[in-house]
Parts: structure tokens; C-alpha cells; sequence
């Protein structure tokens, strides 16, 4: 059996690869500039990363407004505090990284009552295999998604937000065991494995049925 | 393989290398995934489902418009300014105002609304002059065997590809063009843009469109590089031998067919209906001999023939095949010509009497 090779085009993603310009800015030059006042390199931070932390805060909360304002108050911060940030080669992550532990933050000083009822629900880094990617080779029918899916519903929310990082966000496992807060970079790489081991009994039960 | 093919999966979508190749293949990480699969073929079909599962997973996403983020901006940038002029215990405009007597407020407010969308402004351009013209932009894609395909360029236009076929595209501001690379044949529905020329290059002809849509078929087994027209002007060149100059402009419903290997290269008129056949899912044949035919057949059904004697006459096929099976055009071709066939998965065993 041949394996088919057909490339799906990602540029509607949000946080699509950004491509690769061997004449861009550095980010360690963009943030050094924005550290020293430049008000075009913090035009340029804002509009690169803006949608990207939006849509990583709704992820939290689907409460549009709430995040609209902790930005607000996120990026005044940062402007503020701007000669005192440490130096990053990765606007991305650092952005990301201070940005989940100001909303955290803001979620036990004054939400908390509020996210903690969402949290019960499956609200929180929504992720499902979806039916609408079309796929030529396809190996697999809906009634296969829709139990991988129920697998995945059940999944704790931070195992999501690892699968988020790693699959959204394109992270590497040791910028995703530095946003959760884990001690080490195997512990990144096995959570994304523990996670998708959790789909292996749905797994197994297709492949009984590819085989006979 | 039962046993362990779930696991073999797990280990795939968990591995950064695998999912960074289904998500953004490029050439370094297509080969290393291809040859480390043809190593274990029986891995095919894990494969493929891990491949399955990475493309499927989707995410909510929430989009800001564009007001939004401007205006967020605006809201940021005039809260910061706010904080230098003040001094530190006033953080917030509303402390601000019921600090200032009632007549400034309205002046205060519409100045800095007034500052800091001129600020935006100023900048923008500032940044959209400086970002812009150093931006590379490339694309690539590849078809495998029957698989076709139609999708939207960076720069919005339009390719179809046929099967077999790769192309790479790389927009760079600096050399002033839009340029693809072709390897196999493809439909190009180019978006128009005077100051950015749009040259396809294949097979050692290069044709240049600005705004047109025309079809290129090169396939190195092929001799022939075929360059359609089908509206609209281009310019036509090749690497090697210089074209006959009345060949080197194409009108509309004009194609060249250059030699590669001679340089012979010629200007005839051609049937829109064939030569685009293939984009909507058409075979077609026109007085096509005995290889063309073959070559087609393995190309269009992804399989191998194998021929057993020689054709003893000239042969001469034509027709237009839409949803027919390969048995049943090989029944059709057994009318006219006296063969015997047997099909075997992708291959076939072809026999002239």
C-alpha cells in the first residue's frame, strides 16, 4: 500500500507558521526596540500577536469582553513596565507565557467565582477532530470521529491546553512545559502522550474493524 | 502489527517532528518522513491515520475585527500616555478627569483621542512601508498519483494541479515577480497585478502572464512542454535556444509545443474542451497513438503496464472519458484493436496480438 502525500494549505489558521523571511527583524531586535521606546516595534508586537493572545484567552473564557479588557490591561502593563522586561528571542512565547499567568492571576483575584462554575464544563480548550477537514485518503468514517471526540471531551483541561500548544501554537515541549509550569521538558512530552494515550482504547477498537 | 499499531500511532501524533511534517512539510522533512516510511511499509496505514488525526484537530478559534483591534490599540496607547504625563497615584483616566476642572475634560479627552489616532496612523504606514517590501513568500505543493487538485496562491490566484505534479511558488519584492516552478502540469488562473509579473517555468520554457489564465504541461518522461493559452497575453521564453520570435507572444486559444530535447518548438491552435479536460475530471484522447495512450492510462489510473509484443498497426485513439473505469476502456479499446489485458491491482498486463 502507498502512502499519499497530499498537502493541506494552513494560511486561514490564526496562528499559521509564520513564513519564513531571512530579511525579517529578529524578535530579539523587535523586543530590544520596544524595550528602548520604539513605538513602531510595538505596533508591529501588537498587531503580530494580538489576534493570537485573543484567541489563547478565549480558550479560558468564552466571555469576549473579559478578555478584551485583561488584554487591554496586559499590554498597559507591558508598555509601562517596558525597560524592565527581560529580553526574549521569542515574542511569541514570552507574550503567551505572561499573558496566561496575568489571566490566571486575574481569574483568583476577582473571577474566580466566575470561571470556576465554567470549569466544570468541557469550556476550556475545545478541541475535536473535525468532520469537515476534507481528506482524499480518508481512513476514517464519522461514527470513528465521533467516539475519538468523546474521548477527547473527557480529557482534563490542562491536558488540552498542552495538546493546544503543541498542535495550535506549534511549541516546542520545552516552551510548553515552561507555560504549565512543569518541572521538566520530558514532563511536556509525556502530558501530550499521556493525553492522546487516552484516545489508544478508541483506536484500537477501529483498527480490529480495519483488519479483518 | 494489530498489537502494535495503536502505539505505533500514539508515538506519531506525539512526536514534534511527525506533526510539524503532516502540518508544514517542506522539502528537508518530506524527504527524511519518506524514506523513513519506505524503510516500514507496513506502517502505511498507521501512518495514515496519524496523518488523519493531526489534520482534523480544530480548535474554537475567536476572531477580533479589525475596528476591534484598532480601537484596543487606541485604548492602550492613550492609557500609557496618560501615565507619563501624570504623576504616578492618578492610574486611571476616570481619577484623571475628577482631578481636571470640568472645562478641560472635553478638551483633554478630544486631544488625546486626536494624538493617538494620528499616532496609529503615522505608524502604521511607517511599518506597513518597512515590513512590506522585504517580504519573501513562498508555497509548495505536490500531488501523488490520480490525486487532483485545486487551491488559491498567496497572491490569490488560482492553480489547478493535475495529478503527479508539484509545483513551488516564491514571491520575492526585490526581483519584482511572482515566480512558480513546475514539475508536471497545472492551470493557472493568475490575479492580475501590473508591477508584479507572474512567470511559470517548466521544463526550460518560462511564460510570463500578468493577469491571464493558461495551462502548462511538462512531464520529464514527456519530451514535450506544452504552454495553453486560454485568455489574455504571455510572454514565452526559453532557458537554452531561443525561441522563433512569431512563438514567442501566445494568444488566446494558442499553445506551444516545444521539444526539449531538439529545441524544435512550434505554435498551433488547440480545443479548449481537451486541453483542460483533465482540471474537471476528463480523459481525453485526440489521435493519440500507441505510447501517448499507455502514458495516459498509467498517469490518469495511478498504474503500471506491462507490454507484451509490439503494436503491429498505427494506433489512433480518440474519446472523452469521464466516470469510465480503466476495465472499461480497455473493453472499449478491444473493439479496434486485438489485445488481451489482465488487471492486478496498479498493474496491468497488456498483450498485442
Amino acid at each position: 500500500m502507498k502512502l499519499k502525500l497530499s498537502y493541506i494549505s494552513q494560511n486561514e489558521r490564526i496562528s499559521a507558521e509564520p513564513q519564513q523571511n531571512p530579511l525579517a527583524v529578529s524578535d530579539t531586535d523587535t523586543w530590544k526596540s520596544f524595550k528602548e521606546g520604539d513605538e513602531s516595534a510595538f505596533i508591529r508586537i501588537y498587531k503580530d500577536y494580538i489576534h493570537i493572545l485573543f484567541n489563547y484567552g478565549c480558550q479560558f473564557s468564552g466571555d469576549r469582553d473579559l478578555i478584551k479588557d485583561c488584554l487591554q490591561d496586559f499590554f498597559i502593563e507591558l508598555r509601562r513596565r517596558r525597560e524592565h522586561l527581560s529580553d526574549t528571542n521569542n515574542i511569541k512565547f514570552y507574550l503567551l507565557k505572561s499573558f496566561r499567568r496575568r489571566l490566571l492571576h486575574d481569574q483568583e483575584r476577582e473571577l474566580k467565582v466566575k470561571i470556576r462554575s465554567e470549569n466544570l464544563k468541557y469550556t476550556q480548550f475545545e478541541v475535536e477532530l473535525s468532520h469537515e477537514v476534507k481528506l482524499i485518503d480518508s481512513q476514517m468514517e464519522n461514527s470513528k470521529l465521533e467516539k475519538l471526540n468523546a474521548a477527547m471531551e473527557s480529557l482534563p483541561s490542562r491536558e488540552r491546553e498542552a495538546i493546544y500548544h503543541f498542535y495550535y501554537e506549534n511549541l516546542s515541549y520545552s516552551e510548553i512545559a515552561d507555560i504549565l509550569q512543569l518541572g521538566h521538558v520530558s514532563s511536556a512530552r509525556r502530558i501530550i502522550y499521556r493525553a492522546l494515550e487516552n484516545l489508544r482504547d478508541y483506536i484500537i477498537a477501529s483498527f480490529l474493524v480495519l483488519f479483518i | 502489527m494489530k498489537k502494535e499499531a495503536p502505539d505505533m500511532l500514539v508515538r506519531l501524533i506525539s512526536d514534534k517532528s511527525f506533526k510539524d511534517w503532516v502540518m508544514f512539510p517542506n522539502e528537508e522533512n518530506s524527504l527524511y518522513w519518506r524514506k523513513k516510511l519506505e524503510l516500514q511499509p507496513e506502517y502505511a496505514m498507521v501512518v495514515a491515520q496519524a496523518r488523519e488525526i493531526v489534520l482534523r484537530m480544530k480548535f474554537n478559534e475567536h476572531k477580533l475585527s479589525s475596528s476591534e483591534t484598532d480601537e484596543l490599540l487606541t485604548q492602550i496607547i492613550s492609557a500609557n500616555d496618560l501615565g507619563k504625563t501624570l504623576p504616578k497615584r492618578s492610574t486611571t483616566v476616570r481619577e484623571f478627569f475628577s482631578k481636571v476642572k470640568p472645562v478641560f475634560k472635553y478638551a483633554a479627552a478630544l486631544a488625546i483621542i486626536a494624538l493617538s489616532i494620528y499616532i496609529v496612523r503615522y505608524i502604521k504606514e511607517d511599518v506597513n512601508q518597512y515590513l512590506k517590501p522585504s517580504k519573501i513568500i513562498t508555497f509548495a505543493k505536490e500531488n501523488p498519483k490520480i490525486q487532483k487538485s485545486r487551491f488559491p496562491l498567496p497572491d490569490g490566484s488560482i492553480v489547478s494541479l493535475n495529478a503527479m505534479s508539484s509545483i513551488d511558488y516564491v514571491f520575492d519584492p526585490q526581483k519584482g515577480i511572482r515566480e512558480v516552478n513546475l514539475i508536471g502540469e497545472a492551470f493557472f488562473e493568475v490575479k492580475k497585478n501590473d508591477k508584479f509579473p507572474f512567470v511559470v517555468r517548466s521544463g526550460g520554457i518560462s511564460t510570463r502572464a500578468v493577469g491571464t489564465s493558461f495551462n502548462v504541461r511538462y512531464f520529464p518522461e514527456e519530451a514535450k512542454v506544452k504552454v495553453a493559452l486560454l485568455n489574455g497575453k504571455v510572454a514565452l521564453d526559453a532557458e537554452t535556444v531561443s525561441l522563433q520570435d512569431k512563438n514567442k507572444i501566445l494568444k488566446p486559444g494558442e499553445k506551444l509545443v516545444f521539444d526539449k530535447i531538439t529545441g524544435v518548438n512550434d505554435k498551433v491552435t488547440f480545443d479548449p474542451l481537451d486541453e483542460l479536460a483533465w482540471k474537471d475530471g476528463v480523459l481525453t484522447f485526440q489521435n493519440a497513438d500507441f505510447d501517448e495512450f499507455i502514458r495516459r492510462l498509467e498517469h490518469w489510473y495511478g498504474v503500471k503496464f506491462l507490454i507484451v509484443g509490439k503494436p503491429t498497426e498505427k494506433w489512433n485513439v480518440n474519446g472523452r472519458f469521464k466516470t469510465e473505469s480503466l476495465e472499461e476502456i480497455l473493453v472499449g479499446v478491444k473493439f479496434t484493436y486485438d489485445i488481451e489485458y489482465q488487471l492486478n491491482g496498479d498493474n496491468v498486463k497488456l498483450k498485442l496480438n
